[in-house]
């Protein structure tokens, strides 16, 4: 069976072939034999080759968080096929990177220090969030004018909420 | 006990938790109580009983002295135990639980008065002839503070009357940057501690942080338990402590202790708490920064060393014990450190991180001990602290006790939220820490940059991955999860860590 998994921007490829003792994986040309010699919930025993490895592991929806030695890794099992569109998403990602501003974490608006209209220098406080009793001040990426504020003060916002437009 | 048989734990989280285990052991019953986010909380389920406070808002619940004691009365408890943070260093409160009839494990409210106010705290050890940072406190006129501010020599600290725990604090470089430094503190400590006066210390830019563990009883007797170092901080705020501090010699141990205990009487303290000393390493001086009128987050180190149960202490003495011992009895045995575990990122700016924690598994041996607040399938929220837990190595030497504290944290599972835990293991593994000659700044100035390793390839992880999807039915294979939430294209509708404006 073969598996894509999503790390950032990349995704990679692994497949998994049943065997008389275990499995055959391969990935990047590589491939290893594979016998699961404990299996818990939470908690696989591998051989990987010659290799026993013991992983911690969760999954939370398409997320796969596992554990190893001090190492945590998190992919995400995806149907993308890497190649189709992964150009076209990093220019998306890259353009609207530099025109919305968004909320790095949840908390409270506290202030607006900036209106629809102004002009703003990078580096420049727009808002003041306040977030686990910090004061968390939310500056400008780059030079601009401010298109929409889209949050007023006192009001609550999610992690990764648009709080302003500059163009 | 002769009056104490059940605690309110007014807290939350690891030091909720650690004290209903004392209280357990003491055969004490506890009583938790818990806002609308924390129903069924570890430090619920650690208690004999638990009590409903209010909303998710500490102000509501944690913070309400009124529903504290309310929630005292309904269920009879006849001590109540602050922790730290919330209401434990609020005079107000230890004098209105002591009004209700009932005990306040820590100090008499005239201590806690008295420390809490760092211009007068600071007034009372001059007077004490404890020595003090040079600064300046007596008026808050903007204009003043400048002046002041140009005589004692930039770089200044800018510090809140009202403050701790590095909150509405700022390092203010020079003159250019002075007056915008006193409105973003002021409107901090406004909103932190409805408090806005500021005063001004000389900012020991190479300095060490040691503070001193005291314990007093009601008869009298003040000891100190030696120091802690804590020097490893973040944004002023610490992660990494440890003891016996390596700059210290025996000479100045027992000077530092000596003031230290001598601090703690200029008040009339009583109970545990914590004298801190800023230290100039060149010049091998000392300077008291406050006394925190409390049980300290890293006070597990100081049992690890001296083998005294801290908690226990606190309650006995509150209950009207005599301390058994004297000071020449007490000692340091081997080293120990505390690493503070928490939900944040260290690679972006060390924001907090929130989420259900899938699986948490946590490392076991010889001299590890763990004070966790969560476990496996509880929330980080965004309403309180995110410190996770405590992880505290004990061994012979600094040198094994680091080893052993590198080793538990590779041991140390955490998945669902993001923490620190790698970050601690990389601040660990620096020549400059295992010198033992890291300063306050150490952390920004060795680690501004510092990304975990990113390789998320590697085959343990894909085939580990793989193995999971393949063996274990319950989870949802990609074709399903996508399927039937519309155009899988959709950035909006991406179960990923994709974020629109991160670096």
């Amino acid at each position: 069976m073969r598996f894509r998994y999503q790390s950032g921007d990349e995704i990679r490829t692994v497949d998994l072939v049943k065997t008389s003792t275990g499995y055959r994986a391969s990935m990047n040309g590589q491939d290893w034999p594979v016998v699961v010699v404990r299996n818990e919930p939470g908690e696989l025993t591998m051989m990987l080759g010659d290799e026993p490895l013991t992983i911690q592991w969760a999954a939370d929806g398409m997320r796969r968080w596992i554990f190893n030695r001090g190492k945590t890794f998190m992919l995400t099992a995806t149907t993308f096929i890497p190649s189709e569109r992964k150009g076209r998403r990093e220019r998306e990602q890259a353009h609207a990177g530099e025109r919305m501003i968004l909320a790095p974490m949840p908390g409270h608006v506290r202030a607006i220090q900036v209106a629809e209209g102004d002009g703003v220098a990078k580096g420049q406080t727009l808002i003041l969030l306040e977030a686990m009793k910090m004061e968390i001040r939310i500056q400008a990426p780059r030079a601009g004018r401010l298109k929409r504020l889209l949050v007023q003060k006192g009001v609550s916002v999610e992690r990764d909420q648009v709080l302003c437009e500059i163009e | 006990m002769d009056k104490i048989h059940k605690v309110l734990v007014a807290n939350r989280g690891e030091i909720a938790v650690r004290i209903m285990r004392a209280c357990r052991e003491l055969g004490i019953h506890t009583v938790a109580v818990y806002s609308d986010a924390e129903q069924g909380s570890f430090h619920v389920r650690s208690a004999d009983e638990a009590c409903f406070l209010g909303p998710a808002a500490p102000s509501e619940s944690y913070l309400s002295i009124e529903r504290v004691l309310e929630a005292a009365r309904t269920t009879h408890a006849d001590a109540i135990h602050p922790g730290y943070g919330f209401l434990s260093e609020n005079a107000d409160f230890a004098q209105a639980v002591r009004e209700k009839g009932l005990i306040f494990i820590g100090p008499r409210p005239e201590a806690i008065r008295a420390m809490g106010d760092k211009v007068e705290a600071r007034a009372r050890m001059q007077a004490r002839g404890v020595p003090t940072v040079p600064g300046y406190q007596e008026s808050n006129e903007d204009a003043a503070l400048e002046r002041a501010a140009d005589k004692i020599g930039y770089p200044v600290l800018v510090k809140a009357a009202a403050g701790g725990g590095g909150k509405a604090m700022r390092v203010v470089p020079g003159r250019e940057e002075l007056l915008e430094a006193l409105g973003a503190a002021r409107r901090e400590a406004r909103h932190a501690f409805g408090d806005e006066r500021l005063f001004l210390e000389k900012y020991i830019e190479k300095g060490r942080h040691i503070e001193f563990q005291v314990l007093a009883d009601e008869h009298g007797k003040t000891l100190h338990l030696f120091e802690r170092e804590c020097s490893i901080q973040r944004r002023h705020q610490k992660i990494i402590e440890e003891t016996p501090s390596p700059l210290l010699n025996a000479e100045m141990r027992a000077k530092m202790g000596a003031a230290a205990v001598a601090a703690a009487e200029a008040v009339g303290y009583v109970n545990a708490g914590t004298v801190e000393f800023i230290v100039d390493p060149a010049e091998r001086e000392f300077y008291f920064l406050e006394m925190n009128t409390r049980l300290q987050v890293e006070h597990p180190i100081t049992e690890m060393t001296t083998g005294l149960d801290l908690v226990k202490w606190q309650i006995r003495i509150a209950d009207g014990q005599a301390l058994p011992f004297r000071q020449a009895e007490l000692a340091q045995r081997g080293h120990a450190i505390e690493c503070r575990v928490y939900a944040e990122d260290p690679a972006n700016r060390f924001l907090p991180s929130t989420g259900c924690l899938l699986r948490v598994v946590g490392p076991r041996g010889p001299g590890i001990r763990l004070d966790s607040g969560y476990e496996t399938g509880d929330e980080v929220t965004v309403y309180y602290d995110p410190l996770v837990a405590k992880l505290i190595a004990h061994a012979e030497t600094r040198d094994e006790a680091v080893h052993r504290m590198r080793a538990a944290l590779q041991d140390y599972c955490v998945l669902g939220v993001t923490t620190n835990v790698e970050f601690l293991d990389a601040v660990l593994s620096h020549p400059e820490f295992n010198a033992g000659q890291a300063t306050t700044t150490f952390v920004e100035e060795e680690f501004g940059a510092w990304q975990p390793n990113k390789e998320a390839f590697t085959p343990l992880a894909l085939v580990g991955a793989a193995l999971i999807d393949t063996l274990t039915p319950a989870v949802k294979s990609a074709e399903e999860e996508i399927g039937g939430k519309g155009n899988r294209f959709d950035p909006w509708r991406r179960n990923d860590t994709f974020r629109i404006g991160a670096k």
